[in-house]
């Protein structure tokens, strides 16, 4: 079915882009304080063996996403039942995504706007996305991930006056137990979350292996994540990072140079909405493609625009306010998503791997 | 209306084609025919002679006045018959056969008894020669019309670079082509279009260098093509384009050859239209918008910068008027302070929010635009003086609209003009993008540009993405896209349009 490919390279780009998402701006693991950047690196060493997961998983199964895989692996009736947790999961994310972006804009930038017009925007955009499917995706990303990166660079540049190393002091003083505890928060949100690219990258041009996308990606995030982080505790300081929403936004803002660049935050809000877009995109095309396999549909581009205005309305009534969407990203996500990100895929591991073992299936169909 | 014309059209000429008899053994029943064909056309001439040795030597030659060259006629082909001894010359074959060997002075002569031929032959200027007793003729050329002289196209000028421009002929065009690239590989293939004008047209391409995929869809393009008339290439332009409702082209039109021959190495294709100067190249890529043909001619350095600079061009002329309405409604705080104040200078007493004076400037400099696009010159300077000196002063003069919007506007309109090719592109743009300024300030345009983005990556030319070569950073496809490397790092043309292998291609050259 997929006739559309991805390069490898567009297909790292989008990943990155992917995880970036809303979280960089949300700040990574704010709960850590000045140790933020170590929970940042912590989270990523956690997150890879269940990318060697996610991995092996695809490249066990060449050329199929996990909606196929969970049809070969659990048979037809229980993957269907399995299939609709991966249905229902992005759906969510791509809501909270977008819901992110509306909080983002109502409190920070523009309060008199209605939430609900971003929101609409970012919608109308990732339906129109999606109906142009993967491939233009893929494309997209190569475009804004450079964007992304030199916007990054050069507002770094930018804070270089009002860096203040003594922030970052002292180094992990309410001990280990916060820095674990932030790191999870950071595996689960956002680098487990690229469980949803295991139905993205069967669309993947396999002249190089899957673990290579994977990781290039998982290495390019966390370069830029620990990076940012460090940034952020040296501009800010750990306290201020813990407090506001939207620490890189506040960052920014801080910025004045030469009484002319002034108030620039809306560079990184560029990048904000590009890579949140990408997110909710991903998110869209892995739910719409899970409809599309759950009932048999031929083309999934039937039911995008129902999909992405159902998500959108999700979005719109999910939190009562931005202290509601705080509470559940850091406190009951990293739980929740549990399941879909860890439990559910090492299940699917062991069983295809007992099955391949014992020859009831063949490895690497319809290569 | 229109498909119910277009049908009655096509019984007409198919009927034209069909009913027609054949040639008989008499000159005059054969004269009688073409004239029954030829019947109300009084350009329609007919002359009978005869040899003054062979009395059975009797031929007519018929032709259309203008379209002929009557000189040719007289000396080639009625003098050679009338005043030649065919009786020593011509043994008793084959009278026609020997005329044709050794009488008529003519480097392009056939024998045809389908008179569908000679009529179609006659209206392109050629001679048709009858002669008593046979029931086949002779098609002689002898085109002869007047065609405006080779000139420098005025649209595409260049400082540095060949001056010469297509014309109107098809011949010439091929021509003008042909002697760019001196290669038996570079083929030229001619077809018909349009029931009733039936306009020949020529695709052009180097075989080994374009892709047969794209020239396999351009000719199922081309044969799907139905119109009663073409009068101008800009009709095929628009009838085989993709994404036909988009304001961008996917095929693109130039008047000098030295264009179409860069393209032509490229692997693109060409079509040639009779009676057009412009010629379509395909595929086209968003890139080529802002190329320029002394990109070539001139230093590479030059050459970058100049294409840097309409990029900016353009970038500032779909999106300065939407950033200043965002700036000044949404993000007074990112404008420097001074800057502030003497724009609020400016924007106090005057009675139109932002966005109605940017979008009131806007709809006035496209009228100006059009206005002086067809005003011959000396009205043209009346209407620069009446927009730019009164409407745009006097408005500010009376605080109708503030300063600042007509210098953006003016800058906008300006830069539009770097990249002309653009046509109604960065105007829609403009409306687009000043509505979403409106609505959401800077994040509007955000999301703009994502849109803008995934509309232009979804748009492909031929089956090429359009996009193509932008937003890569690789090194081979950089070559020839945002900057101009120099030639001897590019010793061939970049090859994105085709999928060949150019280095195979060469060897086999040499």
């Amino acid at each position: 079915m997929n006739k559309e490919m991805i390069t490898s390279k567009q297909g790292v780009y989008l990943l990155t882009l992917f995880m970036i998402g809303s979280n960089l701006f949300m700040g990574l693991a704010p709960s850590a304080k000045s140790d933020a950047w170590i929970a940042a690196l912590v989270g990523t060493l956690m997150a890879v063996p269940i990318i060697f997961i996610y991995s092996r998983l695809l490249s066990l199964f060449k050329g199929m996403d996990i909606f196929d895989i969970l049809n070969v692996v659990f048979g037809n009736v229980l993957g269907k039942i399995v299939a609709l947790a991966y249905i229902w999961y992005p759906l969510h994310l791509g809501a909270m995504v977008i819901r992110d972006l509306g909080e983002f804009l109502n409190t920070v930038a523009m309060p008199e706007t209605p939430m609900l017009l971003p929101m609409l925007f970012m919608g109308f955009l990732s339906i129109w996305a999606v109906m142009a499917g993967v491939e233009i995706l893929g494309r997209c990303s190569k475009i804004f991930f450079p964007i992304v990166v030199i916007i990054m660079f050069i507002t770094t540049l930018l804070v270089i006056p009002y860096l203040n190393f003594a922030n970052l002091k002292p180094v992990m003083y309410n001990g280990i137990g916060p820095v674990l505890n932030s790191a999870f928060d950071i595996f689960s949100f956002p680098l487990a979350e690229t469980v949803l690219f295991m139905a993205v990258f069967s669309a993947l041009k396999t002249d190089k292996s899957i673990y290579r996308v994977y990781y290039s990606g998982l290495l390019i995030f966390a370069a830029i994540g620990v990076l940012l982080t460090l940034r952020n505790i040296i501009v800010l300081g750990g306290d201020l990072i813990g407090g506001v929403n939207f620490p890189l936004y506040v960052e920014v803002s801080r910025i004045s140079i030469g009484e002319f660049i002034q108030r620039i935050e809306v560079s990184v809000a560029t990048t904000f909405v590009i890579t949140d877009f990408i997110k909710v995109s991903v998110c869209l095309y892995v739910t719409c493609i899970g409809i599309s396999k759950l009932f048999g549909l031929k083309s999934y581009r039937s039911i995008v625009v129902q999909t992405g205005l159902l998500m959108v309305l999700l979005a719109y009534i999910m939190y009562e306010n931005v202290m509601d969407m705080v509470y559940f990203a850091f406190e009951i996500y990293a739980y929740y998503a549990l399941p879909f990100q860890v439990i559910l895929p090492v299940i699917i591991l062991v069983i295809a791997e007992i099955r391949i073992r014992t020859g009831h299936l063949p490895a690497g169909k319809r290569v | 209306m229109f498909f119910r014309k277009k049908d009655e059209k096509k019984t007409n000429s198919e009927s034209l084609l069909t009913d027609r008899s054949k040639l008989t053994n008499s000159v005059d029943a054969n004269i009688k025919l073409f004239k029954d064909i030829f019947i109300n056309d009084d350009t329609f001439v007919v002359r009978k002679f005869q040899n003054k040795y062979l009395k059975t030597a009797a031929c007519c030659v018929v032709y259309l006045d203008g379209m002929a060259d009557t000189e040719a006629i007289n000396e080639n082909i009625i003098q050679p018959i009338l005043g030649g001894n065919l009786k020593e010359e011509i043994s008793d074959g084959n009278l026609l056969e020997e005329l044709q060997y050794k009488v008529i002075a003519s480097s392009d002569v056939q024998e045809s008894a389908n008179i569908n031929d000679m009529v179609g032959s006659a209206i392109n200027g050629d001679t048709v020669l009858l002669v008593e007793g046979y029931t086949k003729a002779l098609i002689i050329s002898t085109k002869g019309w007047q065609t405006r002289p080779i000139d420098e196209p005025l649209a595409e000028r260049v400082v540095r670079g060949p001056r010469e421009g297509f014309v109107e002929s098809l011949i010439i065009n091929l021509s003008l082509i042909r002697r760019k690239i001196k290669n038996p590989n570079l083929k030229f293939q001619y077809k018909e279009l349009g029931l009733t004008t039936m306009t020949k047209i020529c695709v052009c391409y180097i075989e080994g260098l374009a892709s047969e995929k794209v020239l396999k869809e351009l000719v199922r393009r081309l044969d799907n093509i139905e119109i009663d008339g073409i009068l101008d290439s800009g009709y095929i332009q628009e009838l085989i384009k993709d994404a036909p409702s988009s304001p961008l082209e996917t095929v693109a039109s130039t008047e000098r050859p030295d264009n179409v021959a860069g393209k032509l190495l490229e692997g693109r294709i060409a079509v040639v239209v009779d009676g057009s100067p412009f010629v379509l190249t395909l595929p086209f890529l968003f890139v080529e918008y802002f190329h320029a043909d002394e990109d070539y001619y001139n230093d590479s350095l030059y050459a970058s910068v100049s294409r840097l600079f309409r990029m900016v061009g353009a970038f500032v002329s779909i999106l300065f008027p939407a950033i200043y309405v965002s700036l000044a409604t949404f993000h007074q705080e990112m404008i420097p302070t001074p800057l502030l104040l003497s724009i609020s200078a400016a924007r106090h007493g005057t009675p139109f929010p932002t966005i109605v004076e940017a979008v009131l400037m806007g709809f006035l400099f496209e009228i100006l635009r059009e206005t002086g696009t067809r005003m011959p010159a000396p009205i043209g300077q009346t209407v620069v003086i009446v927009g730019a000196l009164i409407l745009g002063g006097a408005a500010i003069e009376a605080r109708f609209i503030s300063a600042p919007v007509v210098i953006i506007s003016g800058l906008t309109g300006i830069t539009a003009l770097l990249t002309v090719k653009f046509k109604s592109f960065p105007i829609i743009l403009r409306l687009v993008f000043l509505f979403l300024a409106f609505l959401m300030g800077l994040y509007g345009i955000i999301f703009g540009l994502i849109g803008l983005v995934i509309y232009l990556m979804e748009i492909r030319s031929y089956g090429v993405p359009y996009m193509l070569g932008t937003g890569s950073f690789d090194e081979e496809d950089i070559n020839d896209t945002v900057i101009r490397v120099p030639w001897r790092q590019m010793p061939f043309h970049p090859r994105f349009a085709a999928v060949k292998n150019r280095d195979s291609h060469h060897r086999k050259q040499r």
